[in-house]
């Protein structure tokens, strides 16, 4: 084998690749995105806080002793917190509940408000439950700040029919104040626990885009390459393994510039954020690591796949149980990230296909205790495995890049391996 | 006879390509069978027969793109045929270019995997295609050029690593007339230069007139080869195209004469096996006034229609 053929090979995916319109929008756009998000996310904050909007709330108390509360609790919340003040209307109590009841519902259809209460009688000793009203799919904290009045407002009703001092129980049964810091003594605040939750999905998602994503273009190019004939020429002067092996080097090499790009945007954003320190060094090695075994794996079974494909619709019906397989870490991330040692993480973690995606989300997530010799014994099983799937392609490429016609079924693809 | 050794594999021949007993199935189907082949250096060698003979399958096998299932395939007397693929140029029978890429870049990177340098490949990629009158398209993108120019390109392709060896699969196929003149002067030129030349077509005329041996292959099996000249010599000459003064002079009762059939204002006579043309021109003299006797050559195709009869 002539590693300056498979390095001419290799330039020429590599340059012909980065050329392509598709790279050029993966490269720029993606970035853009994430920047995008990010800014339009930081908007949202910065609209969040400076005008919050006021709570309004409506109830039908049929008890009779809790909406007088609400009312003086939420002047009173409304003069220390005076920015998003909490409004609440008494809807009239009638003496026919079912009326209460859907004169409630109708003022319940008002898109401003927050929350409409229906409290029955029992309701203060919790023999009967609190009917909400609330709009579909609202599940902000505007809503969870009226519910709050509403118990609040219960208690008071509850301690001032024992007899005790309202002020004095609820000083006593105020919960402790946490302040909380990471374990370098830096204080964190909630922001930075989703950004350390969310770590393992940023590796999880570069490797993904660059192995999947990127080794689709390979499967693209060795289809072009057959269909247009051409590999006819290049046979003559390479063997099918250093034209596989070119191949997949160059575009190795485009992931890993698109990879550069795009992961030079998230620091940068990082930076911004100033949660840049959740990259550490160790993550970045091992997902050179993951990435390179990754790569390695996919592109051979893509290459050999699309080499006894004519079209791309083909492959693609051919790859299809590969990319549902692949999807799975996709789909469970938060699974192996908030579990990275339970049974199934680890066992996903020596399954060829999924290892390197499980394995990145398992190091690279905070909950991280990955055994050493799970973190060793994984690569190299991996790496095992990687040989044994280029040596198998390698097998399946030479037979089927000159073979036109109907495409083969995995079982004859097997075949092939097995043929001498 | 030389002996040598090259790229780590013993050179045992000088010829340029030498097949022994070479055999290919695919599945049930036998595509080459025990075929036996030589191609002296410095000739041009065409491997004849129709679609489906095993032509490609027998050339892939010379250019180790495909491995015969059993037998030796010598090149340049080195049975590694990796080792000599750099003295190969190749234009298969399906041919294809990159669409995308620009012909200079598609010459430079062909020549690359050739083992060319960057140098020799800079300095030859211009004026290779000033000589084939492309010189104007070098920044072109290849799906910018017509038909014939793109063919053209194809067939720099196979030449820019100035082969010693220069193996052409169905290359009149496609071609116009004019075309074809063009390719069959380049491959004298390139003869010339002491290039062999190895060309399989189903084309009989073309081969007959460009080709110095051929082999003819029918389903597989080789049915005769050996020198242009030597095969249409050992077939005799039993056609003789005839015309007189006289409008239907009566030939077909001489002793010699096998069959007639009128041809406008002439006929062809088929004469007896082992006869001779001289006996029935003199016969004729003494009857008719002879206008025209002309002894008929067999063609490559008919001589190849005659053996795959017999073999059959």
């Amino acid at each position: 084998m002539s590693i300056r053929k498979i390095v001419v090979v290799a330039r020429r995916e590599f340059a012909e690749t980065i050329k392509t319109k598709a790279f050029l929008i993966g490269a720029l756009l993606t970035p853009v995105i994430i920047i995008g998000l990010i800014l339009f996310m930081a908007r949202l904050e910065v609209h969040k806080e400076s005008e919050p909007k006021p709570i309004n709330l409506a109830v039908v108390d049929r008890t009779g002793q809790v909406a007088d509360v609400m009312l003086k609790l939420a002047k009173e919340r409304n003069e220390r917190e005076p920015e998003g003040p909490i409004h609440v209307e008494v809807v009239p109590e009638t003496s026919d509940a079912a009326e209460g009841l859907n004169r409630l519902k109708e003022r319940a259809k008002d898109k401003t408000l927050v929350a409409a209460f229906y409290l029955p009688v029992g309701a203060v000793e919790g023999e009967a439950p609190c009917i909400v009203y609330r709009q579909p799919g609202d599940l902000g904290s505007r809503r969870h700040t009226a519910e709050g009045l509403v118990r609040e407002a219960i208690k008071h009703v509850r301690i001032a029919k024992a007899g005790l001092d309202v002020e004095q129980v609820m000083r006593l049964s105020r919960g402790p104040a946490f302040e909380y810091r990471d374990v370098t003594g830096k204080q964190t605040k909630v922001e930075d626990e989703i950004a350390h939750m969310m770590t393992p999905f940023a590796f999880l998602f570069l490797l993904f885009m660059g192995v999947f994503g990127v080794s689709q273009g390979l499967l693209t190019s060795v289809i072009e390459e057959k269909s247009s004939r051409v590999v006819e020429v290049l046979l003559s002067a390479l063997s099918p393994l250093e034209l596989m092996a070119g191949k997949i080097v160059g575009i190795a090499l485009v992931g890993f510039t698109l990879i550069l790009i795009w992961a030079t945007a998230g620091y940068g954003a990082a930076t911004w954020k100033g949660v840049e320190g959740l990259v550490q060094i160790a993550s970045v090695g091992q997902f050179v690591l993951y990435y390179v075994l990754g790569f390695l794996l996919f592109s051979s079974m893509l290459a050999a796949m699309g080499s006894a494909c004519n079209t791309l619709k083909e492959a693609q019906a051919l790859t299809a149980p590969m990319t549902i397989v692949i999807i799975v870490p996709m789909v469970c991330w938060f699974h192996f990230a908030q579990h990275p040692d339970s049974t199934l993480s680890t066992v996903l973690s020596f399954v060829p296909p999924v290892a390197p995606l499980v394995m990145i989300i398992r190091v690279t997530s905070s909950q991280a205790t990955v055994p050493i010799w799970q973190q060793i014994a994984a690569p190299v099983w991996l790496a095992a495995w990687v040989v044994v799937a280029i040596w198998a392609a390698a097998k399946v490429f030479r037979i089927g890049i000159l073979l036109y016609g109907k495409p083969p079924g995995l079982l004859e693809l097997v075949r092939w391996v097995r043929h001498r | 006879m030389l002996s040598g050794r090259t790229g780590g594999s013993i050179v045992t021949d000088t010829a340029a390509v030498k097949i022994e007993q070479v055999s290919k199935s695919f599945g049930s189907v036998r595509a080459v069978r025990e075929l036996d082949l030589v191609v002296p250096r410095g000739c041009v060698y065409g491997i004849l027969g129709p679609n489906g003979a095993g032509k490609t399958t027998a050339i892939r096998m010379m250019m180790d793109i495909i491995a015969p299932d059993t037998g030796r395939i010598e090149v340049f007397g080195s049975d590694d045929l990796t080792a000599v693929k750099a003295r190969i140029g190749y234009l298969p029978e399906e041919r294809g270019l990159y669409r995308k890429m620009r012909v200079g870049d598609t010459l430079r990177y062909l020549g690359s995997i050739k083992g060319m340098t960057g140098a020799r490949l800079k300095r030859l990629v211009p004026e290779r295609l000033e000589q084939v009158e492309l010189g104007e398209w070098i920044s072109a993108r290849v799906e910018e050029l017509s038909k014939g120019m793109q063919q053209k390109l194809q067939f720099l392709a196979a030449t820019i690593c100035d082969p010693e060896l220069l193996i052409l699969d169905e290359p009149f196929a496609g071609l116009d007339p004019v075309n074809v003149e063009v390719l069959t002067q380049e491959v004298r030129r390139l003869q010339d230069q002491g290039c062999t030349i190895l060309l399989s077509t189903h084309m009989m005329a073309q081969a007959e007139r460009l080709c110095d041996s051929v082999m003819l292959v029918h389903q597989g099996l080789k049915v005769l080869d050996g020198r242009v000249a030597d095969i249409l010599g050992r077939y005799d000459p039993r056609k003789v195209i005839l015309q007189t003064q006289e409008a239907s002079p009566d030939v077909a009762g001489f002793p010699m004469v096998e069959a007639v059939a009128s041809q406008d204002l002439c006929m062809e006579v088929t004469l007896v096996e082992g006869s001779d043309p001289q006996d029935l021109l003199a016969e004729t003299i003494k009857r008719y006034v002879v206008l025209r006797f002309e002894i008929k050559r067999p063609t490559l195709n008919e001589v190849f229609l005659a053996r795959v009869s017999e073999s059959t």
